[in-house]
């Protein structure tokens, strides 16, 4: 069974929203995008893209779905959703208007498992949309322009190898996760 | 984004340029994505959406070259990549190559359509 957990914003830094199709909203477990008067937000988008990696050998999910139990901070909770959700693969969704800065921990995390070998590169999968990076044909090779809104650790993974999709729009991204073959 | 069909095998059978990408990613090395369009042989706009459209289906993966770091660029950080063909694209390869030895054996007795289509890439 293949067990994803999906990382990324919760909320806009800047409104970018609209390009978010309603019928990918729809697709969401926990309809929360229509009780927004200002429109969907990325972990709405995350719980849609959720629905969309499902599969009957496939699960995904966003740690906002999980209750904080008593105290624990954001490093314990996300290790108890690692193991009561069996998580086998990581998700880092870097929309438009996204910043990665509630991810630090998570990230540096994932970066270090993969350094000491406990976690292989092709577990962890970066989908950036086009805009925070960009093809460069003089380079071949990919442009970061949104760098204010990335973390050391996110530069970490890339370094490390991880796949990075950039992906156009949402219907290119919702077919790149329906193609995956998570291995 | 332009239609697709569901099925990869169908999209390589009428894609050229993607198949032969594929093809050459076969040996499961990384290929640095300059020297690979010049051994394609294909414009850089074309091997660009072949290369995306391969990762789309999941056939290609694309990460940074090995030892590269982020530097930073007029426009922003940026990466040198790689192209590594994924094991489903090995697998999607394999049947295509089984396809064009199949035809290979019929080749007197097929269309000229279908000989074109599966033994050119």
């Amino acid at each position: 069974m293949i067990s994803i957990l999906l990382l990324g914003p919760t909320k806009w830094e800047r409104p970018t929203h609209s390009t978010v199709p309603s019928d990918l909203l729809a697709r969401a477990r926990k309809d929360d995008a229509g009780s927004r008067p200002e429109g969907a937000w990325p972990i709405d988008v995350r719980r849609a893209l959720c629905a969309v990696m499902a599969r009957p050998d496939v699960v995904a999910t966003v740690m906002e779905d999980w209750p904080s139990q008593g105290h624990e901070g954001p490093s314990v909770k996300f290790r108890r959703i690692e193991q009561e959700a069996h998580i086998t693969h990581y998700v880092v969704f870097w929309p438009l208007g996204g910043r990665l800065h509630g991810l630090v921990w998570e990230l540096s995390d994932l970066a270090h498992r993969i350094m000491d070998g406990k976690l292989d590169r092709r577990a962890v999968q970066l989908f950036v949309q086009r805009g925070v990076a960009d093809w460069d044909h003089v380079t071949e090779g990919y442009i970061f322009s949104e760098t204010e809104n990335r973390t050391e650790y996110f530069g970490d993974l890339l370094r490390l190898r991880c796949p990075v999709f950039v992906w156009e729009d949402y219907s290119e991204l919702t077919f790149a996760l329906e193609h995956r073959q998570w291995v | 984004m332009m239609k697709l069909p569901e099925d990869p095998v169908e999209w390589l059978s009428y894609n050229h340029p993607g198949r032969e990408v594929l093809q050459s990613v076969s040996d499961g090395k990384e290929h640095a994505p300059l020297e690979l369009r010049k051994a394609c042989g294909i414009h850089p706009e074309t091997f660009r959406r072949a290369v995306h459209t391969l990762e789309l289906y999941g056939l290609l993966e694309v990460h940074a070259t090995e030892g590269e770091r982020l530097h930073r660029v007029p426009k922003g950080w940026g990466i040198q990549v790689s192209l590594e063909i994924t094991p489903q694209g090995k697998h999607v390869l394999n049947v295509l190559q089984g396809f064009a030895a199949v035809v290979r054996q019929h080749v007197r007795s097929l269309p000229r359509a279908t000989k074109e289509r599966w033994l050119t890439a």
